[in-house]
């Protein structure tokens, strides 16, 4: 299908691109500074604390200590999209997961309970998080932090699972000087979900 | 292709038989490539399979991509807003001419030679067609089409244009499927995207468990009485009641009214919604079996399903009632794309409508607390009965609860509702039902590609 034959009825021309153009990538868009290098570094280190909790299904609780209670943690359905659909890869309104602070301690309190058969025995969970990029939130007191992950669960002998996707995270300086998951949104890499049982956390 | 050892699986369609009558079945059947090869070859394509809600293409131009089996179908609503079902695959060399899960156009043009269709499904052009193609009969070139029709907004689509009409397909699931969706007059619309997961489980599992497992709910599920979102689910076991439609297809359904769940009315709407339900589509008969059974869940043969749930709302305590569409999509004898859709009624406020949605995904999907463990549990007969052990050992699955002595389930008929009815949960004589028109069908098929 050509580009001009979508819905929108607006022709879309696709940007040329110089095949030989090696020169360098754009500047950073102008707005706040950067976030200092030491809060760069306090933030890596909170999520690799986090995802050492993750991994660890029996340490879930102090996962969940580490989230705010407004949280929101959502996982979209993806989509796959023509490359100048201009439609959006993740529809609003479209999740596989919606929850908050009170439905995440709903389903811990689950898999710690007896009948959690999707759990029982534990997957075993290794995730490498990496490509961190901290910007500036809303105020002083948030960070908009964004990380990519790849996820291997593994259960008994059956076939591993490999989950790739991007977090998308506000952190919010509490108080008493501790960060806290205010929000998440995982993009998954995935249009068909690589396992049936979503019953770990991203 | 013909399947290379019809006698193995003329043997397997013999002992599966002889089994079924003494409320047994071979766990080979979910397990062997070459069943799952025979399903593939001769099943599927004569069946009439689920592919969409006509809500996900409302306007002209709107596509989808589902698949049908194995393979791969676009479906379309073309400029006179008739609906099509077309083979993912280009008339010329076969190259797939749309590569989205969605979208909108008049067209799909091939990216190998150019061949281009309208999005009805006919040939179109071809680049410097007056010179490439002077004669080419184009009425001959369409993309390859299914047969479709659509019942109560759910789009069905045949690969074989020899097919029964849908209605008789159906035959009396018909009458149940109008009960369950058409509650409403104005129909039913799709929340956001349909969700997919690959399961490593055999098809059939899915589809006998939608039918008619009432048994495992209070048993695999428990964890939900754990935390408070279900309560009883052992003594309500025994007011399920069970529906043997015929053609395969069953359904089952649980009156909440003893469940201890705020029900207000049929299905747990509260009553500010039922109240907004035009039921003037339905029968007399229709409307007191969807207050006295309230139908929970069901399977459409092969593989379609579908489920009434509720999520109560933790604040208000007001049951969001949601209805999940299911499509159990083959992919090996050990593996199945499952397709989950959640559809509310357009009449329903659309706070009410997203509030259902979201809450459904704490009770059923990939995501959800509820279904983690179906899709845990669901695994077994597709890896064992591809083993030895079993083979060697004979191993069938037991399906004898509601035998003639074992337990309750004496024959109950529901007046006005077709089908046979047993007044409890510990039945599993729909899968029993749902086994026999595999076998028969399947043994169809064997027998005519001789
Ligand atoms: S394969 Fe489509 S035009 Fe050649
Ligand atoms: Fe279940």
């Amino acid at each position: 299908m050509t580009a001009t034959e979508h819905d929108t009825g607006q022709p879309i021309t696709p940007p040329v691109v110089d095949p030989v153009d090696v020169s360098p990538a754009e500047e950073p868009p102008a707005g706040p500074p950067p976030v200092d290098p030491l809060t760069q570094l306090e933030i890596r280190t909170w999520l690799d604390v986090e995802s050492m909790l993750l991994d660890d299904t029996r340490r879930l609780w102090e996962w969940h200590a580490l989230l705010n209670q407004d949280m929101t943690y959502t996982v979209p359905v993806r989509v796959t999209r023509e490359r100048w659909s201009n439609l959006p890869d993740f529809p609003e309104g479209a999740v596989h997961q919606a929850d908050n602070w009170f439905t995440l301690r709903m389903r811990i309190q689950r898999l710690f309970g007896e009948h959690a058969w999707a759990e029982d025995p534990p997957s075993l969970l290794r995730r490498v998080v990496s490509g961190v990029v901290v910007t500036p939130g809303e105020d002083e007191a948030h960070y908009a932090v964004r990380s990519a992950f790849i996820l291997h669960r593994s259960r008994q002998r059956f076939s591993p699972e490999l989950w790739a996707g991007q977090r998308f995270d506000v952190l919010r300086r509490e108080d008493d000087g501790s960060l806290k998951l205010a929000k998440r949104v995982v993009h998954l890499d995935h249009v068909s979900l690589p396992g049936a049982s979503l019953s770990f956390f991203f | 292709m013909t399947v290379t050892d019809n006698g193995h699986l003329h043997r397997l369609l013999d002992r599966a038989e002889r089994a079924r009558d003494g409320g047994t079945y071979p766990i080979e059947l979910f397990g062997d490539p070459d069943v799952y090869r025979a399903e593939q070859e001769q099943l599927f394509p004569h069946s009439w399979l689920f592919v969409g809600h006509v809500s996900e293409i409302r306007e002209k131009g709107d596509y989808v991509t589902r698949p049908m089996g194995e393979d791969e179908v676009i479906v379309t609503r073309a400029e006179d807003g008739s609906i099509h079902v077309l083979l993912n695959a280009c008339r010329h060399r076969a190259a797939p001419v749309c590569r989205g899960d969605k979208g909108n156009t008049s067209h799909f043009r091939c990216p190998f030679h150019g061949w281009t269709y309208r999005n009805d499904g006919t040939w179109a052009s071809a680049p410097r067609r007056r010179f490439a193609y002077k004669t080419l009969d184009v009425a001959d070139w369409g993309l390859i089409r299914a047969k479709v029709e659509v019942r109560y907004g759910l789009i069905f689509a045949t690969m074989d244009p020899e097919a029964p009409p849908l209605v008789e397909y159906l035959g009396d699931m018909d009458w149940h499927l109008e009960a369950f969706f058409d509650l409403d007059s104005r129909g039913m619309v799709v929340m956001g995207e349909p969700e997919r997961a690959v399961m490593e489980a055999n098809w059939k599992t899915a589809a006998e468990n939608y039918c008619g497992d009432a048994l495992h709910v209070a048993v695999l599920h428990k964890s939900i009485e754990e935390i408070g979102i279900a309560s009883k689910l052992h003594s309500q076991q025994e007011r399920y009641n069970m529906f043997d439609v015929g053609n395969g297809h069953g359904a089952f359904g649980w009156n909440l009214e003893t469940s201890g769940l705020p029900v207000e009315a049929p299905f747990g709407y509260p009553k500010r919604i039922w109240d907004l339900f035009d039921q003037s589509d339905l029968t007399a008969d229709q409307q007191r079996y969807n207050a006295e059974i309230m139908p929970l869940a069901g399977t459409v043969f092969p593989n379609f399903g579908f489920f009434r749930g509720f999520a109560v709302d933790p604040v208000t305590f007001e049951m969001k009632i949601f209805t999940q569409l299911r499509l159990w999509s083959p992919l090996a004898a050990d593996r199945t794309e499952v397709w989950s859709w959640m559809v509310q009624y357009e009449v329903e406020p659309a706070d009410y409508r997203t509030e259902a949605y979201i809450g459904s995904h704490l009770i059923v999907n990939s995501g959800s607390i509820l279904e983690q463990d179906d899709f845990t549990a669901w695994n077994g007969p597709s890896r064992v009965g591809a083993r030895a052990f079993q083979r060697v050992a004979g191993m069938e699955l037991n399906y004898m609860l509601g035998m003639p002595g074992m337990s309750g389930g004496e024959e109950t008929p529901f007046p006005g509702a077709p089908g046979i009815r047993y007044v409890t949960g510990f039945s599993e004589g729909n899968i029993r039902s749902f086994q026999k028109h595999y076998l028969d069908r399947m043994r169809d098929h064997l027998e005519a590609s001789r």
